[in-house]
């Protein structure tokens, strides 16, 4: 697994599991792997992986039943907003970006439109 | 939470030279800690004080709460260079010597380790690259079941492709209550595995933090993190 070197690998990790379930490849209500199972996917120490998994169970993205695992929430309303904040999350972090190259809010509008309709024409 | 590993005030010398100076840390059960430092600033030391390897240190080094060394050698594994073996000495004979010595030691978990590591448990000792010899000395580090490994740049001879796979292994191999302390300068391969790191400097300890800490608070890698801390004073 390759991370970025500059975020905490934890958040990283979060961002991951909840893109799965924002893109329907877990589903609601699904068992997800046990700490150990999931610290080998993403080659990092148990630790690391705790912390992530403690952080979603908090959030309410995870619940835990005792003695079974972790499974992914049922309650919608988490759901929708994990997708409402993830995208802002993408978003802020492109705005920051082309914001920092000097871009103003109009030309941001612009480039985006352009990169759109060249994907289109494509 | 009581530490598994704890160090007061740890000065050592060889021959009046002043190797390490007032070393305090304390570490715990559970985790995955990469040991950092330039060359010959005594990680090495280190790791051989606390697997009682070197004596005559000034200061107390405690291990679980013990501080006797037949007992703290009961606790930690430590990546031996295997010198103390002739090199005709056949590796199967080397599993027998460590079964013999270590009640802990697994030989169906060497036979696991080995195999995965493609290491020829037929061959001689003489008969091994830099690279297969290190891989055995993991396998033989980590078939004993301990609180505390030690690995003394354990991947220096391997190549980039099998590091990945042994790196991933580790995650595997090692129980989830027991620590491990790696030594390297190669930060990048192993500084998404650890969640702790310590830094030597100077004869001593410069910082021991949690990673994903300095990736927070920092915006670095860990190996950026690192240099920078060395080129301060160059």
């Amino acid at each position: 697994m390759k991370f970025k070197d500059n975020i905490p690998i934890f958040i990283q990790i979060k961002d991951i599991i909840n893109s799965r379930i924002i893109s329907g490849q877990y589903k609601m209500g699904q068992k997800v792997s046990s700490v150990r199972d999931f610290s080998i996917e993403f080659e990092v120490n148990m630790n690391t992986m705790q912390r992530a998994l403690t952080e979603l169970i908090a959030e309410g993205v995870l619940v835990t039943k005792r003695g079974l695992g972790n499974f992914i929430t049922e309650d919608i309303e988490i759901i929708d907003n994990l997708e409402g904040s993830r995208i802002n999350s993408v978003i802020e972090e492109m705005y920051n970006d082309l914001t920092e190259m000097g871009l103003s809010d109009q030309e941001v509008i612009y480039h985006i439109q352009n990169f759109m309709k060249e994907k289109r024409d494509e | 939470m009581s530490n598994l590993l704890e160090i007061k005030n740890l000065s050592y010398r060889i021959n009046q030279k002043l190797i390490l100076r007032e070393i305090n840390l304390e570490v715990q059960a559970g985790h995955f800690i990469a040991l950092a430092g330039e060359n010959g600033i005594g990680k090495t030391t280190l790791l051989r004080l606390i697997a009682s390897v070197a004596k005559n240190y000034r200061g107390e080094i405690t291990i679980d709460g013990k501080t006797k060394p037949e007992e703290k050698k009961t606790m930690v594994s430590f990546s031996d260079q295997l010198e103390g073996f002739s090199k005709r000495t056949k590796i199967r004979d080397i599993e027998k010597f460590y079964s013999q010595v270590y009640p802990d030691f697994s030989e169906e978990k060497f036979d696991e380790i080995a195999a995965f590591l493609d290491v020829d448990c037929n061959n001689n000792l003489s008969s091994l690259s830099k690279g297969m010899k290190e891989r055995l000395v993991i396998a033989l580090t980590l078939s004993r079941q301990v609180a505390l490994y030690l690995l003394d740049e354990p991947f220096s001879g391997i190549d980039v492709m099998s590091r990945d796979k042994i790196i991933k292994g580790l995650l595997t191999w090692v129980d989830e209550n027991s620590t491990v302390i790696v030594s390297s300068h190669h930060l990048s391969e192993i500084e998404n595995v650890v969640d702790e790191i310590i830094i030597m400097k100077d004869y001593g300890i410069y910082e021991h933090v949690k990673t994903d800490d300095i990736r927070n608070e920092q915006g670095k890698s860990i190996e950026e993190y690192f240099e920078n801390i060395y080129w301060e004073d160059k």
